[in-house]
């Protein structure tokens, strides 16, 4: 029997563009060509109707007062199934399992290099060696991470010693699923659909992303 | 009157810009509700790069009229202003950094100087901390300071135009809020803490 998704035979990705407004817009021709796809303009989000959407993106330069000003909407999207991607830094969290972005110490730059936490299927085809550096620069895929909810899968870490002596470290990519619900993939950095994610290549993190939301089982059910 | 009101769009490095120079603004402005008098109360006013530039064509307007009231207006492409200002004439157009990853090579340096020294930014912050990488140039308006330029003038990177009704305009191709505030490329943030505090001073001195 054929798999139902909230939008119907097929996963639904809904585009929320925001403040950019600059690059070409090439998230068409990434998401699965199997899916459903949509995009819109991130005001139209209080007034469209989330049922029917599986994944909803959030690019790395979004409003989040708009966002904070709309949050039981978003609240109930996820409760009642709704996934999430947000891309960025959260300064201003607009759902109540964000939190704020920290910055890790830019030096050793080796801070910058991205660890496997549990990848899972998410990361878990990734060569962690490259698969985040932009033109072999380090750093352009994040600078930092958030704390993750409690029961998040904490897929890829990032940081290391500090100035003082100390080490900051934490979850730069994480993954959390709301009882009941959807899931949050939060990535801590740059748009990510912009590493390792062209759709002449593979392995392709974007469509893993989207698949291990829409069909695995990770993290799993508290 | 206050010194600096900051527009933003509510992005994240926007926000994280408002909270580490907060000491040298007097607001934050949130550029989908900003009202007609709005900018008035506020003697310079800085859009940042990477704004929304949707909304700032729809209250390009209030920018206008701030401007023709003899405001101070400080613009950071990529905002595309030349769509949305009319108060006065930018021309931009596209070009490139010629090579992007300059400061990974020995020797490097950006396509840029700063033909005018004497002027107040420049002497506030060296070349050295205005070069990263721009978007885009400006043809120089008659009459302009130029501040940060390409080499053999192609094209202007940052100028301070003085308009006959008295506003003040400042347009910058170099985008140091979106990299500052992203935590990327110390160059912006150098930028930053010597322009924040240099316009702090430009401001107070423009009167009550």
């Amino acid at each position: 029997m054929a798999r139902e998704f909230r939008g119907g035979g097929a996963p639904s990705f809904l585009y929320v563009r925001s403040t950019r407004a600059f690059n070409a817009d090439r998230m068409g021709g990434l998401v699965p060509q199997g899916w459903r796809y949509d995009a819109i303009d991130v005001y139209d989000l209080e007034t469209r109707d989330l049922s029917g959407i599986d994944v909803l993106y959030l690019t790395a330069m979004h409003d989040q007062v708009f966002l904070k000003s709309i949050e039981p909407k978003l609240v109930a999207y996820i409760a009642a199934g709704g996934h999430f991607v947000v891309n960025g830094h959260i300064l201003l969290p607009w759902l109540p399992w964000l939190s704020r972005f920290q910055a890790v110490p830019p030096k050793p730059y080796t801070n910058w290099m991205i660890r496997p936490g549990k990848p899972g299927r998410y990361f878990g085809r990734m060569d962690f060696a490259k698969f985040h550096l932009h033109e072999g620069i380090l750093g352009q895929y994040a600078r930092g991470f958030s704390p993750a909810p409690h029961g998040a899968q904490e897929l890829c870490l990032i940081g290391g010693p500090g100035p003082g002596g100390g080490s900051v470290e934490g979850p730069v990519d994480w993954v959390w699923r709301h009882p009941g619900g959807g899931k949050l993939f939060v990535h801590n950095g740059d748009h990510i659909e912009q590493f390792c994610s062209d759709p002449r290549g593979q392995p392709n993190l974007l469509h893993d992303i989207l698949n291990a939301l829409v069909f695995s089982d990770e993290p799993a059910a508290p | 009157m206050k010194d600096i009101g900051f527009v933003c769009s509510g992005d994240g490095a926007q926000l994280q810009c408002a909270e580490d120079y907060r000491d040298y603004l007097d607001a934050t402005l949130y550029l989908r509700d900003l009202r007609d008098g709005d900018l008035d109360d506020f003697k310079a006013i800085v859009v940042p790069d990477f704004s929304n530039q949707d909304l700032l064509r729809a209250h390009g307007a209030k920018f206008d009229a701030y401007l023709a009231r003899g405001g101070f207006l400080i613009v950071f492409e990529p905002n595309r202003m030349d769509t949305w200002l009319t108060t006065a004439q930018v021309q931009w157009f596209a070009r490139e950094t010629e090579d992007w990853k300059w400061w990974m090579k020995p020797g490097g340096r950006m396509e840029a100087y700063q033909p005018e020294p004497l002027h107040p930014m420049a002497q506030a912050i060296p070349l050295a901390d205005m070069c990263w990488h721009f978007f885009g140039a400006f043809r120089l308006p008659a009459g302009a300071a130029p501040i940060l330029n390409l080499d053999d003038d192609e094209g202007c990177l940052i100028y301070d135009q003085t308009l006959p009704d008295g506003g003040r305009l400042i347009a910058s191709t170099v985008d140091p809020h979106t990299h500052h505030g992203r935590r990327f490329m110390p160059a912006t943030t150098r930028f930053l803490d010597r322009f924040y505090p240099w316009l702090k001073r430009e401001a107070a001195s423009r009167g009550a």
